[in-house]
């Protein structure tokens, strides 16, 4: 922890080598984050790289984290990701159902249930949905969540068993659908 | 919540289709990676001229307000070079004006009456020393350089009539001096000057002269020559002088005083009558300033009278001078009996 507070105290003062170590350190994660809730490479891309310059941009304002840096840094990445959600949804259903169609036969089954997937997280709120990506998809710890949504972790915890039972019945829904 | 295990269990197994992320394309990675460490360098850069923007808000304002002071302080360093380079500059040349306006600036900068007086008395040494180095060079200096000095001088009265009592003394007192000074001056030039600038040089020793008398008066009284200040003793007055005059000369300095006398009776509406007796050429005039005189005067100040009676002392000096002098200031500062004494006594004393 220490080792982060000392990276971050020469981040603010604009060290080259401790901000191409944070980028480093972080990028690969915050990357597979945004890939498997966005399932599109290049706005993965553009959500690791709006994070980066947010970072930045509280570093120049003086505002920048003292430490949880990476809890920091997903709380951006997945603030950007649920307002991409809600100014372009169409587009990205669009760009969705268009990478479909260039996938082979027997990819398309995954790939449809990965769209499902990523359409029922999107049905939560924005909370739950952090929740159940960090617990599940990146494998956090509550206290680690918890440093995200600057929640204790009993209220983590509260808000995972919801955001399952939630996933769970939109899941169901869409299996009852299909069938029918 | 005893459900949850079986419900984390089942999530897990459908959020497994989301594990698995192809690797990102190393070029783009790398690109990436440089237009953030790229990003950082030029937000350091913005960082650097925060403080400019906080102040000026855009840059191009700040060079802008730069570059205007620096053209301003240029100027003004070579504004402040020519000033001085025109403070020896003579009627004459280019740079006179210069030198003349600055010499308003500085006084206007002078808030305590004493240093201005002071200030308008070394500017009076100025026009007289412009006026020796003209008169040096076989030049003739011009009336403008005559006005600035009455100009000046009349200030200098005008000041000192707000003064108090004490004020006053001081300050009359050195005013005196120093137009005793020019006055002295002006005689010493007269002798070297050539022909053409005696008329010049004459009507300015007579505006000395006339100053003189006033000063000389004002130390005795000085309510009276408070009075004469504001009421009646204006700048552009060539007034002949009433008292005594230091002597010279002459006949040609004679025919000065009576060619200068007619302005000044133009100027006062009045002093030219004994002249006019003199010389016998100006005795038209000479009727409708004395009946101008009382006229145009009915409130007769203490001052005046004092003129009056300078007139009377005038007769002793009244043959030297020509006793016009005499005669045009008693008759214009003075009623009319003043007048009438001064002129008889001076045409007694004319040869």
């Amino acid at each position: 922890m220490s080792n982060e507070q000392e990276l971050l105290r020469l981040a603010s003062q604009r060290n080259p080598a401790a901000l191409a170590e944070i980028y480093d350190t972080y990028r690969p994660g915050l990357y597979r984050y945004a890939m498997r809730l966005l399932g599109h490479a290049s706005l993965a891309e553009d959500c690791v790289a709006e994070t980066f310059t947010r970072f930045l941009k509280s570093l120049q304002k003086g505002c920048g984290p003292r430490d949880h840096l990476q809890a920091y840094l997903y709380r951006i990445a997945h603030n950007w990701i649920v307002d991409l959600y809600s100014d372009y949804k169409e587009t990205i259903e669009l760009s969705e159902s268009l990478h479909c169609e260039k996938v082979p036969e027997e990819e398309a089954a995954q790939h449809i249930q990965q769209q499902q997937m990523r359409k029922a997280l999107r049905s939560l709120t924005p909370d739950q949905q952090k929740v159940i990506s960090l617990k599940y998809l990146e494998n956090w710890s509550n206290e680690e969540i918890a440093r995200v949504l600057h929640k204790p972790v009993g209220a983590v915890k509260s808000l995972q068993h919801r955001a399952l039972a939630s996933l769970l019945r939109l899941l169901k829904d869409k299996t009852d659908e299909q069938s029918t | 919540m005893n459900n949850q295990p079986d419900s984390e269990a089942i999530v897990q197994e459908r959020l497994d289709v989301l594990m698995e992320v192809p690797e990102p394309d190393p070029r783009v990675v790398a690109r990436a990676r440089a237009r953030f460490l790229a990003q950082a360098v030029s937000a350091d850069e913005f960082q650097r001229h925060n403080g400019w923007k906080s102040i000026f808000r855009k840059e191009q304002f700040a060079m802008n307000i730069l570059v205007s002071v620096l053209v301003i302080v240029g100027l003004l360093a070579g504004g402040g070079m020519t000033v001085n380079a025109a403070q020896n500059d003579l009627p004459n040349e280019p740079l006179y004006g210069v030198k003349t306006w600055s010499e308003n600036v500085s006084l206007q900068f002078q808030n305590n009456p004493e240093a201005k007086v002071e200030r308008l008395m070394e500017l009076t040494q100025t026009r007289i020393q412009e006026m020796t180095h003209l008169i040096e060079s076989g030049q003739t200096p011009p009336d403008q350089v005559r006005l600035r000095l009455e100009q000046h001088l009349q200030q200098a009265f005008q000041v000192c009539s707000n003064m108090d009592d004490a004020a006053l003394d001081r300050t009359l007192l050195q005013l005196r001096d120093q137009l005793q000074q020019h006055e002295r001056d002006m005689q010493n030039l007269q002798v070297h000057a050539g022909q053409d600038a005696l008329p010049i040089l004459e009507r300015t020793r007579t505006m000395l002269q006339i100053r003189l008398q006033v000063a000389d008066d004002g130390m005795q009284n000085h309510e009276m020559f408070r009075n004469a200040v504001r009421n009646g003793f204006h700048y552009g007055q060539t007034q002949t002088p009433p008292t005594s005059v230091p002597s010279t000369p002459s006949a040609p300095n004679g025919q000065q005083n009576g060619q200068s006398t007619p302005q000044a009776g133009s100027d006062n509406g009045n002093g030219s009558g004994p002249n006019g007796q003199q010389n016998g050429q100006s005795t038209p005039q000479a009727g409708p300033n004395n009946s101008n005189g009382p006229g145009s005067n009915p409130s007769v100040t203490p001052m005046q009278n004092n003129g009056g009676n300078g007139s009377g002392s005038g007769n002793n000096s009244g043959g030297n001078n020509g006793g016009s002098d005499a005669g045009g200031s008693g008759s214009g500062e003075s009623d009319g009996g003043g007048g009438s004494g001064g002129g008889s006594g001076s045409g007694g004393n004319r040869p």
